[in-house]
């Protein structure tokens, strides 16, 4: 980040927003996507929910496809916040809404549609034509054969994305309106091993917002549940803080703290 | 007087209004996200509390826009700045109009957006999108309402007045929506039924709304001078 600030801020460096380099790493992305879903068919993970599971299933799949797949999609969003940085750092908050709407919000309302119809229409045509159907169009079998089916979930289907880049963009109009960038910059000035140490309590009200199916025995409730339900949030959270409060006088005890508590959040 | 609208001077108001309150316009939608997020959790109390900070920010979105732009405006009688630019009676109007809704537009059709996604995404029962939606349109109603007197009116305690008690009436309208029947039982539903009550209800805020917002248009466009 600290690498691209200059370029962003000069704005010298993005002539036109075109680097070549970031269009092969994006295309190099969505070349891996399309790896990834193509494969997914063979994958035993994705067996019970993808629509078009084979019979034949190899683990090797798995172990090939899912991490280049966590890395792709966090990939795609970082790329994007760089362009979105390089283009308010040119055209403001005004140039950056207008580009949302022509090149995000006006193909997410087209294209919803019509992606909603065709993923219906076939997996209704999968329905009927399929030998070997998947575990997933059985269970959609099962649940159409119900004497009154419930209605379809909405959803935003491959395009969810796109719904997620709009309120990104909203949460950039915001930060830049409460001028929160003060903020950011006080905390980048952090230690950087602090800054990205801390950077797991964003996860925090993720945690207690969501919920367990089982109450563990040290969690007052359900929702407390997640948060200690292994333990490991408690270290973690210690960790984090006494790292965060300690970043100005970085002491190798809080070190070891930190350390031991983000690989406690990995593991969680 | 000319009938021609000075466009890019009341361009230049409008986004003079949209820049001055752009950042309490940004705290209203981050507000309206946290109340969002609460109430999207479907459990009691978070959607208690949500619905609750939903409705205090949409009034104070309205009420918000109103006041800066049209009565603090007038008590600190910028008018005789605004006079001294090459402006007429119907471009101030217009600009006024025009920045008024935009600084209530955006965020109240932001958080409609939320509120209908959170409603359509979360475990939250569909049925309930229908009381939404009328809460949504009576605020619209009674923005309109008072916006209509704010412009029209020179009195401030009467728009205080108009504002607050369009507001308040919304805990009267919450009541008797929730003692319709053909409302209230399926407002816990999974599906969201359209009845000829609430049709009627969300049709008649609508056009309430636009022919209040239109009468006004139409009344201060006839004006030849400033006050």
């Amino acid at each position: 980040m600290t690498a691209l600030s200059p370029q962003v801020g000069s704005g010298e460096a993005l002539p036109g927003l075109r680097e070549p380099a970031f269009d092969q790493l994006r295309a190099l992305a969505m070349l891996a996507g399309v790896v990834f879903h193509a494969a997914l068919a063979y994958s035993p993970l994705a067996s019970p929910f993808w629509p078009t599971a084979d019979r034949q299933h190899w683990v090797g799949v798995d172990a090939l496809i899912w991490l280049p797949h966590l890395v792709r999609m966090p990939l795609f969003f970082l790329v994007s916040g760089y362009f979105t940085a390089a283009l308010l750092a040119r055209r403001g908050l005004a140039g950056l809404a207008r580009q949302r709407v022509r090149r995000v919000l006006v193909p997410f309302v087209l294209a919803w549609p019509l992606v909603y119809l065709s993923l219906s229409a076939s997996t209704e045509w999968a329905l009927v034509h399929v030998q070997h159907p998947s575990g997933f169009l059985l269970m959609v079998q099962a649940w159409l054969a119900q004497p009154q089916p419930p209605a379809l979930p909405p959803g935003t289907g491959h395009l969810w994305f796109l719904a997620y880049l709009l309120l990104f963009s909203l949460m950039v109009w915001i930060g830049r309106s409460l001028e929160w960038s003060g903020l950011l910059d006080r905390w980048l000035a952090l230690d950087m091993r602090a800054v990205a140490l801390s950077l797991p309590l964003l996860l925090l009200p993720g945690f207690a917002l969501t919920s367990v199916p089982h109450r563990h025995r040290r969690a007052c409730c359900r929702r407390s549940g997640r948060l200690r339900c292994t333990g490991r949030f408690s270290r973690w959270a210690s960790g984090c803080t006494g790292g965060w409060a300690g970043s100005r006088r970085w002491n190798r005890g809080c070190g070891r703290r930190c350390w031991r508590a983000c690989c406690c959040i990995w593991c969680f | 007087m000319t009938t021609t609208l000075n466009l890019p001077l009341v361009r230049l108001l409008i986004v003079k209004d949209w820049q001055l309150f752009q950042t309490q316009l940004a705290a209203y939608v981050l507000a309206g996200i946290v109340a969002l997020a609460l109430i999207g959790t479907a459990h009691a109390w978070a959607f208690y509390v949500g619905s609750l900070l939903l409705i205090v920010v949409l009034v104070a979105v309205a009420a918000f826009s109103i006041s800066t732009s049209l009565l603090v405006e007038r008590k600190e009688q910028t008018l005789a700045f605004v006079m001294s630019l090459p402006i007429s009676p119907l471009d101030f109007t217009v600009a006024k109009l025009v920045g008024n809704l935009l600084t209530f537009g955006v965020p109240y059709l932001l958080i409609l957006a939320g509120a209908v996604g959170v409603i359509l995404y979360t475990p939250l029962p569909d049925g309930l999108l229908v009381l939404a939606v009328l809460l949504f349109g009576h605020i619209l109603l009674a923005y309109s309402l008072s916006l209509a007197v704010a412009m029209q009116v020179q009195s401030e305690g009467w728009n205080t007045f108009v504002m607050i008690a369009s507001m308040v009436m919304i805990n009267p309208f919450l009541m008797l929506i929730g003692q319709t029947e053909s409302i209230a039982t399926v407002v816990r539903g999974p599906d969201i039924v359209w009845s000829t009550t609430a049709l009627a209800i969300l049709i008649g805020q609508l056009l309430g709304s636009v022919a209040l917002i239109g009468f006004t248009a139409w009344w201060q466009g006839r004006k030849t001078a400033f006050y």
